[in-house]
């Protein structure tokens, strides 16, 4: 008997828990999952966005026709020449995605900066007559830290503590796992919601725990500093006595040229056997200076693992150039835990299995969005019908902001995802910071959604969104036609699968905005016309029965 | 194993797994056959978990046995929600796509294997 009253408190706290602390989080995490999703094929919405780059091709090796030695000398030459004194370089090489050399520097308040130049003439790129562009970056960048730094990336973990905990307190709550296990009713208002939110979220579990709890362990170190802070200086020390790389070397003052970088890749690549991707130097110009050089990472098909895949790396004296450790490609260092700590990061990534991996991921990745959407749709539905007067007086006004912000961060994010696309073909080219007005036209869309949503009446705003997006994503190859003269069949015709399946995504996308917001729409005929009782619909009723 | 194969099989099991689990449950069986019938369900159920088991074989094979895990769970959870939006509307075809994906995916194993 007490043990029935206890388990039935336990169900009751854990469903209050699950529904407050479910709510405020799902508009987070819906951003958070939808951006995600979108992220699993950044490289292909890169590409989709910069018509000027190649399409996909296999992995080339050593050569592709890149000057990369040239491309070296350049960005090495810049930084002696315009940041000689800084306590950090890096210099990103050409890849086929980017063809510009991207140099970065710690400027005098130790900020990172970063420029990109041309790979052969060394001229920095700033207006571009090409279509710059963030790709898409800025997915992966909303995903985990919503384009704000650090801060961006706590906000993001704390949500993701909050996920962990929706996750099990759902699990309790939900009464009938096993019993329910296949179970959706549509055409039944509240009991279709929560069936719909029970299927998404049980169906796609393992997922989901599985996506939650390896975000968290790829930031182990920003999450859970302590540890580390106790016993090392710095996260460089920590990291070269982890992995038993050189350690870092204090700054002496005394001048010293930094060596030259060409040389560096040259004997890098040749040790490494595939191309570096980038160039670190610590403390140039100073006598300490160190050079660390880093191989490509190449995702292969048809060899697929979830722990080994690094590119390699190779250290050398910063002057002299002589080298001081060497780290092939696949080579794994750092005892168990640390090989634990790279599985979940790879699992996490999706870049371990090739194509169907990636498609895995994306369509987890929206069963979990539908999961944070039909949970807050539910706690609406709920209260529409009979309100529950959790705030007594001001109950309406309180709804009615839930009301604005889940349609805001449900249909808004995707209106403003869309809107990036179209941003990316509209923005005329050649103006300065082009992705940066990229990624403002994203936030103005984002931001323009929920004014919508409050001025309007919440169904009206809804069906209206996702018209929006609807038209939007069915357009994109119209769009594409008109500005860049390509559009998803003349991609097929030249075997660029990557760049027609954005499309092709998108107008799938475009399609099932269309048919909910057609659902809504009916719906809420019908619900007018029964409020208004018209005689002929009424016999024709009788005459079905 | 190629890989498009690995993944038809795989995702041809998995579906034909969960769908025999799920139609080896009374609601479910009613929703296709309008009745309950406990040989033909316990005869299901059975199938079902097997059916599930052989759908981690193409995925090991294709994609090695710490990839290949992963991708098994992947394509657990994308059958079973193409199921559980599927059965509600068309029940009857929900059920023959069962045979379908159970009499194509058992075969090609055996073939794929030899």
């Amino acid at each position: 008997m007490s043990q029935a009253v206890k388990k039935e408190g336990l169900r009751q706290s854990m469903a209050w828990l699950h529904t407050w602390g479910g709510l405020w989080a799902c508009w987070i995490l819906f951003v958070v999952f939808i951006t995600g999703s979108l992220g699993v094929f950044d490289e292909a919405i890169t590409r989709w966005m910069k018509p000027q780059i190649p399409q996909a091709g296999e992995v080339r090796g050593m050569d592709d026709g890149v000057d990369r030695p040239l491309a070296v000398r350049v960005g090495q030459a810049y930084l002696r020449e315009h940041v000689p004194s800084s306590h950090f370089w890096g210099i990103g090489l050409p890849s086929d995605t980017d063809p510009a050399v991207r140099v970065f520097w710690q400027d005098e308040k130790e900020q990172f900066q970063n420029l990109r130049l041309d790979a052969t003439s060394g001229e920095p790129i700033k207006a571009s007559t090409e279509r710059e562009s963030e790709g898409g970056h800025h997915f992966v960048h909303m995903h985990f830290e919503f384009h704000a730094g650090t801060a961006g990336i706590w906000l993001v973990g704390f949500f993701t503590m909050a996920m962990l905990v929706g996750l099990v307190s759902g699990v309790i709550t939900h009464k009938r796992i096993f019993k329910d296990f296949f179970t959706f009713r549509p055409g039944k208002q509240q009991r279709s919601w929560l069936d719909a939110h029970n299927a998404v979220s049980v169906l796609s579990l393992p997922f989901q725990l599985m996506i939650a709890y390896t975000g968290l362990a790829t930031f182990y170190m920003l999450y859970m500093p302590a540890g580390i802070e106790t016993h090392y200086s710095t996260d460089d020390a920590y990291f070269a006595d982890l992995l038993t790389q050189p350690t870092p070397r204090e700054e002496t003052g005394i001048k010293a040229e930094v060596t030259a970088l060409d040389q560096i890749l040259i004997s890098s690549e040749k040790q490494l056997q595939r191309p570096l991707s980038f160039i670190s130097v610590e403390h140039p110009g100073d006598s300490s200076a160190s050079i660390v050089t880093f191989g490509r990472f190449i995702e292969k098909t048809g060899e697929y693992r979830l722990l080994g895949d690094g590119g390699g790396q190779v250290f050398f004296d910063g002057v002299s150039g002589e080298q001081q450790d060497f780290q092939a490609p696949g080579e794994l260092r750092g005892g168990a835990a640390q090989d634990v700590q790279s599985v979940m990061r790879n699992l996490h990534f999706a870049a371990f299995g090739g194509l169907t991996a990636r498609w895995l991921y994306f369509i987890c990745g929206l069963a979990g969005a539908a999961m944070m959407a039909t949970g807050a749709i539910l706690f609406m539905v709920k209260r529409r019908q009979r309100s529950l007067n959790e705030f007594g007086a001001r109950t309406p006004q309180v709804y009615r902001i839930i009301e604005v912000l889940n349609i805001g961060s449900i249909s808004g994010i995707s209106l403003a995802c869309i809107a990036f696309f179209w941003g990316n073909r509209l923005i005329p080219l050649g103006i300065t910071d082009r992705p940066e007005w990229e990624v403002i036209s994203f936030f103005v869309a984002w931001l323009l959604t929920y004014v919508h949503a409050a001025i309007r009446p919440a169904t009206k705003a809804w069906i209206e969104q996702l018209l929006a997006v609807a038209a939007l994503c069915l357009a994109l190859p119209l769009l594409n036609w008109l500005v860049v003269g390509d559009q998803f069949v003349s991609y097929l015709q030249r075997g660029d699968g990557e760049r027609a399946a954005v499309e092709l995504t998108a107008m799938s996308i475009g399609l099932l905005s269309l048919w909910t917001a057609r659902k809504l729409w009916l719906k809420n005929r019908q619900k007018v016309e029964r409020k208004t009782p018209q005689p002929s619909l009424n016999t024709a009723k009788v005459e079905v029965a | 194993m190629n890989m498009t194969l690995a993944l038809l099989l795989g995702a041809a099991l998995c579906y034909a797994g969960m769908a025999a689990l799920c139609l080896a449950m009374d609601r479910h069986h009613r929703q296709v056959w309008n009745r309950t019938g406990a040989t033909r369900q316990k005869a299901l159920r059975l199938i079902g978990w097997l059916l599930l088991a052989v759908a981690i074989w193409p995925c090991v094979r294709a994609w090695g046995s710490s990839v290949g895990v992963v991708i098994w769970f992947g394509l657990l959870s994308a059958a079973a929600l193409v199921l559980v939006f599927l059965l509600p509307y068309r029940p009857k075809a929900a059920a023959l796509l069962m045979g379908v994906t159970a009499l194509g995916g058992l075969p090609g194993l055996l073939w794929s294997a030899g």
